[in-house]
């Protein structure tokens, strides 16, 4: 009787909520670039770069750009237009960022419209998981890792993923992600998060990842998510992209990164 | 010179048998309640006078002849045939040259009067009825969204409306959605709404002032009421505590519906993709206590507490737990020295709280409060037949807590943006009467604002009012300052929205709004009444876009505009004998304008609607059965919508480039939904047994499930590279039927 009524209540409830198909509606000219560069040391100079597409448009990720794109380091670095299918890693140089000797990156981009685009960023230290568990009886990941003294090193993100085997999205059973912004907490400390995850009853894996970003890109984030959050059927107001960018929509900035590959049989 | 003066009775009535109490109320013109007027039921030679908010109960048969006296105005009777229609009724006085007692409907003067039948005609969605959701269904007031529970006073924000109990502030007792009610009509079965030419004892807030009188209670016998609705229940209470000297009202109601989620979610069998519902709780209770302690004095407590809880889980790792609470209190003691004379002492306080706990992937917790301590002296006389009185002192201390918890583990507190402000205010009001058509009346309200800035404001009020026979033609201006600000946490109105003060350097918003009335009694069958207004506003408030983080809460980025609403108003109203019958139409325009939102452009408010249509009827079909329908039309609103589209990096993909779609919003408003309709239907049975009044209702919200948008979003159609948005809209509240049940004794 009680699974009856509870069929009954799902459906109702389930039904209470339909779509509607809304026209389209000319939502105006928008224009400008879209630019994306993250540096993380020991990888490749790659930067994504696009113009905007208007929304009501068809959108099409092969349509090129020209742009001069330029990076300062300890030289100045000359990314070159790779027409890669993928909108992805447009802009790349076969040289690896090494941040040693470094504090900040400079990015300078001429437009054909010989418009100046510019940015700057600093270059955060490295990040290291002090420890960490995957527990079965909670479905939950911990670890724990160490603040920064200085209070704007203190911007990161924890993400956790439940996996089957192998790479891919197929293999991918859940994701979690905390933007953390721990910037209050002065003095170094010893942090300790937990994000609970029910797939990882049924995972072979988890994936567990810490990144330090800087203030720019943690806000650059939250506006990300914030926008798509507004956009999944909740309230949530939305904002516009909050980047670092002179002259265009977007983020350059430099992220470090520690992860642990964690197989079932090491769950606890 | 003749006195024009208009007694205005609002009758209720609950029947026992061959007898009935009827409540009234009667009032002057100026809509000041008229005191010691004495009513006479000649057939039951039974009678009483009115108290000093003009409000009077007596129990006499069906139909009756009631006389009216009083020492200033002239005796009048009037056959009382039925006793289940909202009355207006103009009597005319020893100099009026009314010739007969006018049965008017009740829109006029720029104010709104409720009244638990008005009430009882409208269908009660699952059974709540409530003040709001009558008063939403007049001229010049709007709703805008099922998720919303704010309603929208002639192009103004819904922030922009005070509410007060007994003349006194009182916090918004905010449930969620539009759809459960906040004022039971059980206990404030007296409400009136101004919405223009506000009296000068009202002031900071700009659109509007909803002032509700709780019931004085019954002084002679206990009476009491239980309601099972779907959602919640509810008990109340009435009587007295010593007869014929002091009474009570009560209400106590708690909701259920959380049990039912909690059932739902914990069956739920599809944990990789789980669709959780809200377990959502709200409970409330009211209270009132009325004490004639002689014939001078009379004191009178009010007290309104409610609670709210709310979890939400979207998965394991992505949780939300809500609360919040608000209490507001008020004692209220009468002085009438003689019948010209009236001293009101009263103080009282409310509070608002709220708290989040948001787990997951922005982890953010806080809470924030607001309190305010109020002090008010009121001073009414009537110097002659033509000259009225009315006049104040006021003293409010406000203060504003908003803290955050930035960590969990270490609970770490970070408290930053107490703020509090003293309001200092003096108003004077007086009414003459030119001559038996013309009255003027014309005051002021000057205010003292100490907080993080200081402000000296003066609102001028002046209103003419034209009476011949049954037509009234009325114009009036009232300038209005509001100091406080509501900062969204969503796009729709919700309770846990923070409150904030001035902020430093800025100036307290101002309205200036015109208006012109006309209304028209044609026999007491129908009543026609026809308004225009236009609004100035500065200083407007509102806040920047940024995104919503841990310390959000503690960066105020109030900003501040202008802003015009403009707006026609119609409504006429057909009361005959089983047969009620409204229609009402509002043509509207309203905008905002900030430097930092839409390049300086001016928008359309997500509460501007251009055309709201309500159309209420109501038959009884027998003594035992009433059918009521309402059914409302209303222009779609503005929403955001992104402008552009992007693709971006996620970096938080291990060893995986997959780009996500990003939208670009940048102006505000800038999408409108299409229009709304709705009809809402219910169908009551009432039925005695021994001292028992039974009241069965079955209805049906939305009954032909019009797909009302509740929100706008996006899907994203993609072929080989190319991608095509697509806008959709969800529908929250679609068909939704209901039973409710009610005994009364």
């Amino acid at each position: 009787m009680k699974n009856r009524i509870l069929t009954l209540l799902s459906f109702i409830l389930l039904s209470c909520m339909p779509e509607e198909e809304l026209p389209m509606k000319d939502m105006g000219e928008i224009s400008g670039y879209f630019i994306e560069c993250y540096c993380k040391p020991g990888e490749f100079y790659t930067l994504n770069a696009a113009k905007v597409s208007p929304i009501h448009e068809i959108i099409d990720l092969n349509t090129p750009v020209n742009l001069d794109v330029s990076i300062k380091a300890d030289t100045i670095i000359k990314l070159i237009p790779t027409f890669s299918p993928s909108f992805l890693g447009n802009f790349r140089h076969d040289t690896k960022f090494n941040q040693f000797g470094l504090d900040s990156l400079y990015l300078s981009i001429y437009t054909p419209e010989k418009e100046h685009i510019t940015a700057k960023t600093a270059i955060p230290d490295h990040i290291t998981i002090s420890s960490y568990s995957v527990s079965k009886e909670t479905n939950s990941v911990t670890i724990s890792f160490q603040t920064s003294p200085n209070p704007i090193q203190n911007y990161y993100i924890y993400s956790v993923q439940a996996r089957k085997e192998g790479a891919g999205d197929d293999n991918l059973l859940k994701k979690e992600t905390s933007y953390l912004d721990l910037s209050r907490h002065v003095g170094g400390t010893t942090i300790e998060r937990t994000i609970k995850c029910q797939e990882i009853e049924e995972a072979e894996a988890v994936v567990i990842l810490l990144l330090r970003i800087t203030e720019e890109c943690y806000n650059y984030q939250i506006s990300l998510y914030e926008a798509n959050s507004a956009n999944q059927g909740s309230i949530t107001s939305p904002v516009p992209l909050i980047g670092n960018i002179q002259g265009a929509l977007g983020i350059f900035t430099c992220y470090t990164e520690d992860y642990k590959f964690v197989s079932r049989e090491n769950f606890q | 010179m003749g006195k024009l003066i208009a007694i205005l009775l609002l009758f209720i009535s609950i029947s026992l048998d061959a007898q009935t109490v009827i409540v009234g109320k009667v009032i002057a013109l100026s809509g000041e309640p008229v005191n010691r007027v004495h009513i006479y039921c000649i057939e039951s030679e039974k009678g009483t006078t009115t108290d000093s908010l003009g409000l009077f109960r007596l129990e006499c048969p069906i139909p009756c002849t009631l006389e009216f006296s009083h020492v200033n105005y002239k005796k009048e009777t009037y056959k009382l045939n039925k006793s289940d229609a909202p009355f207006v009724i103009t009597l005319r006085n020893k100099q009026n040259n009314l010739k007969e007692v006018v049965v008017t409907a009740l829109p006029a003067s720029g104010r709104i009067l409720s009244s638990i039948k008005g009430i009882e005609r409208i269908p009660a969605i699952l059974g709540e009825q409530d003040v709001l959701k009558y008063l939403a269904t007049m001229p010049g007031i709007v709703t805008t969204n099922a998720l919303n529970s704010g309603i929208y006073v002639r192009g103004g924000n819904s922030n922009e409306n005070g509410f007060l109990i007994n003349n006194m502030p009182i916090a918004y007792p905010d449930h969620l959605t539009g759809i459960l009610s906040t004022f039971d009509p059980y206990i404030l079965n007296n409400s009136t709404l101004f919405k223009s030419g506000f009296p000068a004892r009202y002031n900071s807030f700009l659109s509007s002032y909803i002032n509700m009188r709780p019931e004085p209670g019954n002084k002679h016998e206990h009476e009491g009421e239980l309601t099972i609705g779907l959602v919640s229940s509810a008990l109340k209470a009435k009587g007295p505590i010593v007869k014929n000297h002091t009474s009570f009202a009560a209400s106590i109601r708690t909701s259920y519906l959380q049990h039912i989620s909690r059932l739902y979610n914990q069956s739920m069998n599809d944990k990789a993709n789980p669709n959780y519902m809200p377990e959502y709780s709200f409970s409330d209770i009211t209270a009132t206590i009325d004490s004639r302690l002689s014939d001078k004095w009379r004191i009178t407590a009010f007290g309104l507490f409610s609670l709210d809880h709310m979890k939400m889980k979207i998965s394991e790792h992505v949780r939300y737990i809500f609360d919040w609470h608000t209490f507001s209190g008020n004692v209220n003691a009468s002085y009438t020295p003689n019948v010209n004379e009236q001293w009101d002492f009263q103080f009282g306080g409310k509070n608002a709280y709220s708290e989040g706990d948001a787990f997951g992937s922005i982890p953010i917790g806080g809470g924030n409060r607001n309190y305010t301590l109020l002090g008010q002296t009121t001073y009414s006389r009537r110097f002659s037949d033509k000259l009225n009185l009315n006049s104040g002192i006021k003293f409010e201390y406000s203060q504003f807590e908003t803290a955050n918890k930035s960590d969990n583990s270490q609970n770490l507190l970070i408290k930053s943006s107490d703020k509090d402000f003293n309001l200092y205010e003096l108003y004077l009001d007086i009414t003459y009467y030119l001559n038996h058509h013309f009255s003027i009346n014309a005051g002021g309200n000057y205010q003292f604002y100490s907080g993080e800035t200081r402000e000296h404001t003066f609102s001028p009020r002046a209103k003419i009012n034209y009476t011949v026979n049954k037509f009234t033609i009325w114009a009036d201006y009232a300038k209005t300052v509001q100091y406080l600000s509501l900062y969204p946490y969503f796009t729709v109105k919700t309770p846990i929205d923070i409150w904030y003060p001035l902020a430093k350097g800025t100036k307290p918003a101002i309205c200036h709004q015109y208006s012109i009335g006309v209304n028209q009694e044609i026999g007491q069958l129908l009543s026609f009444y026809a308004g225009i207004f236009y609004k100035d506003m500065h200083n407007v408030k509102d806040f920047a876009s940024d995104i919503q983080t841990e310390y959000s809460a503690l960066s105020n980025h109030q900003i501040q505009g202008k802003g015009y609403a403009k707006g026609l108003e119609f409504d006429l109203s057909f009361n005959h004998h089983a047969l009620y019958m409204r229609a009402n139409y509002t043509l509207s325009e309203s905008k905002r304008k900030f430097a930092e939102i839409n390049n300086g452009k001016a928008f359309n408010p997500p509460y501007d609607v251009k055309h709201n249509v309500v159309i209420n009827f109501s038959y009884q079909i027998s003594p035992r059965f009433l059918l009521n329908t309402l059914w409302t039309f209303s222009s779609g609103v503005y929403t955001t919508f992104p402008k552009g589209m992007v693709i971006a990096r996620n970096i938080t993909e291990f060893n995986d480039d997959s780009p996500i779609l990003i939208p670009v919003y940048t102006d505000r408003y800038n999408y409108k939904l299409p229009n709304n309709h709705r009809l809402d239907a219910s169908l009551d049975y009432k039925f005695r047994s021994k001292d028992l009044l039974f009241k069965l209702s079955i209805g049906a919200y939305n009954v032909y499930n019009q797909s009302n948008p509740s929100f706008v979003y996006f899907q994203a159609e993609s072929t080989d590279n190319l991608t095509k948005i697509i806008p959709k809209s969800k529908v929250m509240l679609p068909f939704i039927p209901y039973v409710s049940f009610r005994i009364n004794w």
